[in-house]
């Protein structure tokens, strides 16, 4: 299927050989969080690891799963020594996000707060996801065809080796007329919006939109100007 | 023509990469010493030729991208001040001008994790790399910038140090870059390029391109989160000066007012405004209270539709709350934190708080067929100078 590019979440070094925090090494205060400190917090939070074996939910994408990690912003006169990590957990069955507040010292949760209506940034997996759906669509594909073929003056081929697509995550209020649209319930319910160009540069005027959390294609022409 | 444009293209990058020429050495790394919160690998210290030193912390966000931390300038001869606690990029909201999409590219697909683009060295030319995890996150650079001053036989150069680091979001490539003057300005500014990234609709929505395409123009809305800690938190006050034309349109009136409750403002190029963060205790040897000012840009002015709020002023002053991040799509933790800017500045005292000011810029993108292949970095930015942090010109 088409290539997913950078989604959110570099967190490929999660569960990483890399060396660990030590000596001269150690990380404090303001530094970036490591990648070792970003699997603890993780394993710490009670969030299933990456790539694990988490029941699938009837979108076809894992009930529980991780969107970010990050290092806790602490208040300024916080000792340097104070390393905390917010780890965003989305829960599919319920459309809600959870931030786990992790100790780094001692793997402790000193808080956890569930809400809805925060959209952080696809992950892999979602986006792939995304695509997947969106290029099962009939409409969309016969769409995408002719889009192609308009811009292009050729036909479709592969769409793996013609397209270049990049989903990003959707929320109705980023657009007026969404709100009117069968797109209303994205950012509540998680959805993707798609950037679609050929791999030799030439632009899809297509803006569809898929519901992840439904498992459903919204819209092909987005939600509207 | 491809030759051309090539050429065009690589004069373009070079001018991006070194917009002057880059002097030949950088000063060592000091060790971990004076107002770092972070480990020498995240400290930055630049004592720049002619005088004037920075120091800093950075670290690298999923969202947020490069994060600056503890900025501190030390004029020559004189004793450091700290001037930010924290500075960012805290939105880039990019609406076209058929009316979708409208991203908000930091809080929705973020400039840091995947879409850091890893720098090479020819990437950052007599500068240094600094990298977190075995990444190459950001170039360290020193610019010649030309005149400090000049006055009949008195003159001197003025240098530079300059941060950035490269983020690629669709078919944009953002640099995003920090300079620090050696005279205690800092210009932060983001470099628009990369490719184009939607073509289609009409002449009245874009611009005419190669082989018949039409280019979507679009807005790239720039908003940073600048918390000031001028001489440290606390004791700072934000005001906005203004200068009114009188009646007869021949002298003007000066005013500074200053905001006592978190305030949400606009440019306003007819009465020269700016705004400063001064210290209420600390002041120069001259008596007068220590600040920086922000001067605005007001090449291109955005203020959207009414689900865009945040984009209805270009400044605005709040009491800093850790969870509020974003200039818009901040995460709001389950209704206990503002969704954006419009939100954040709701009428809370300042005196006494530890004050953010965000500030937005906007630019304009009406293609040009010169964007084709490769656009030529547009940059946008502002300035935010030394008002009276020492009582004459910190270069001797």
């Amino acid at each position: 299927m088409v290539t997913a590019v950078a989604v959110g979440l570099g967190l490929a070094a999660v569960g990483s050989t890399l060396a660990g925090a030590q000596g001269d090494d150690t990380r404090r205060g303001t530094d970036s969080l490591s990648a070792d400190e970003v699997a603890a917090a993780i394993d710490d939070s009670g969030a299933p690891p990456e790539g694990g074996a988490e029941a699938q939910g009837p979108n076809g994408l894992p009930e529980r799963l991780v969107l970010l990690v990050e290092r806790h912003i602490e208040d300024k006169d916080a000792d340097a020594t104070l390393r905390r990590a917010d780890v965003y957990e989305y829960d599919y069955a319920d459309d809600t996000l959870t931030t786990t507040l992790i100790d780094l010292a001692d793997g402790e949760v000193d808080e956890a707060v569930t809400g809805q209506g925060d959209q952080l940034p696809l992950v892999e997996v979602e986006a792939q996801r995304a695509l997947e759906l969106l290029f099962a669509d009939e409409a969309f594909a016969a769409r995408l065809a002719d889009e192609f073929q308009a811009a292009t003056g050729r036909p479709l081929g592969d769409p793996d080796a013609d397209l270049d697509v990049q989903p990003i995550v959707f929320r109705a209020d980023a657009v007026p007329t969404a709100a009117s649209s069968a797109a209303a319930d994205c950012g509540i319910a998680r959805c993707a919006q798609f950037m679609i160009q050929t791999t030799d540069n030439v632009l899809i005027n297509l803006l569809p939109l898929v519901n992840l959390s439904d498992a459903v294609v919204v819209s092909i022409e987005g939600p509207g100007a | 023509m491809t030759g051309l444009r090539r050429a065009v293209v690589a004069a373009a990058l070079a001018l991006t990469l070194a917009a002057v020429a880059v002097l030949p050495a950088l000063a060592t790394r000091a060790e971990a010493a004076g107002p770092f919160n972070c480990s020498v690998a995240f400290q930055i210290d630049e004592t720049l030729p002619g005088g004037g030193r920075w120091q800093m912390c950075w670290e690298l966000r999923e969202l947020e991208g490069v994060v600056l931390h503890d900025v501190t300038y030390t004029p020559p001869g004189e004793d450091p001040v700290k001037v930010l606690g924290t500075m960012n990029l805290a939105q880039i909201h990019v609406p076209y001008d058929q009316g979708q999409p409208r991203f908000h590219d930091l809080s929705d697909f973020g400039l840091g994790g995947g879409s850091l683009e890893p720098l090479e060295a020819a990437e950052c030319p007599g500068g240094e790399l600094l990298t977190d995890d075995a990444v190459n996150v950001l170039c360290q650079q020193v610019h010649e910038a030309g005149y400090a001053y000049k006055s009949y036989d008195d003159q001197a150069q003025g240098s530079t140090l300059s941060l950035f680091s490269v983020s690629a979001i669709g078919a944009y490539n953002y640099v995003v870059a920090w300079n620090f003057d050696g005279d205690g300005a800092i210009r932060p500014e983001v470099g628009a390029t990369g490719k184009l990234q939607m073509y289609g609709g009409n002449r009245a929505t874009g611009w005419p391109m190669g082989g018949g395409s039409i280019a979507v123009a679009h807005m790239h809305n720039y908003y940073w989160r600048l918390d000031f800690d001028v001489d440290g938190k606390g004791n700072d006050q934000v005001q906005e000066l203004d200068a009114a034309l009188d009646a007869t349109r021949r002298s003007f009136t000066n005013t500074r007012v200053p905001f006592r409750t978190e305030t949400a403002r606009r440019v306003s190029p007819r009465s020269m405004r700016t705004w400063r963060v001064r210290d209420l205790q600390t002041a120069n040897d001259d008596g007068h209270p220590i600040s920086y000012e922000l001067l605005p840009n007001t090449d291109f002015i955005f203020r959207g539709n009414a689900g865009e709020a945040f984009t209805q002023n270009e400044l605005y002053a709040t009491r800093l709350n850790n969870c509020e991040r974003f200039a818009s799509h901040n995460p709001t933790q389950n209704g206990t934190c503002g969704g954006n800017l419009a939100q954040f500045a709701n009428g809370g005292s300042l005196t006494g708080a530890d004050l953010v000011v965000w500030y937005g810029t906007s630019f304009h993108h009406l293609p040009r067929n010169e964007d084709e292949p490769h656009m030529a970095a547009h940059w946008s930015g502002f300035s935010i100078l030394p008002r009276d942090l020492t009582a004459t010109n910190p270069i001797p």
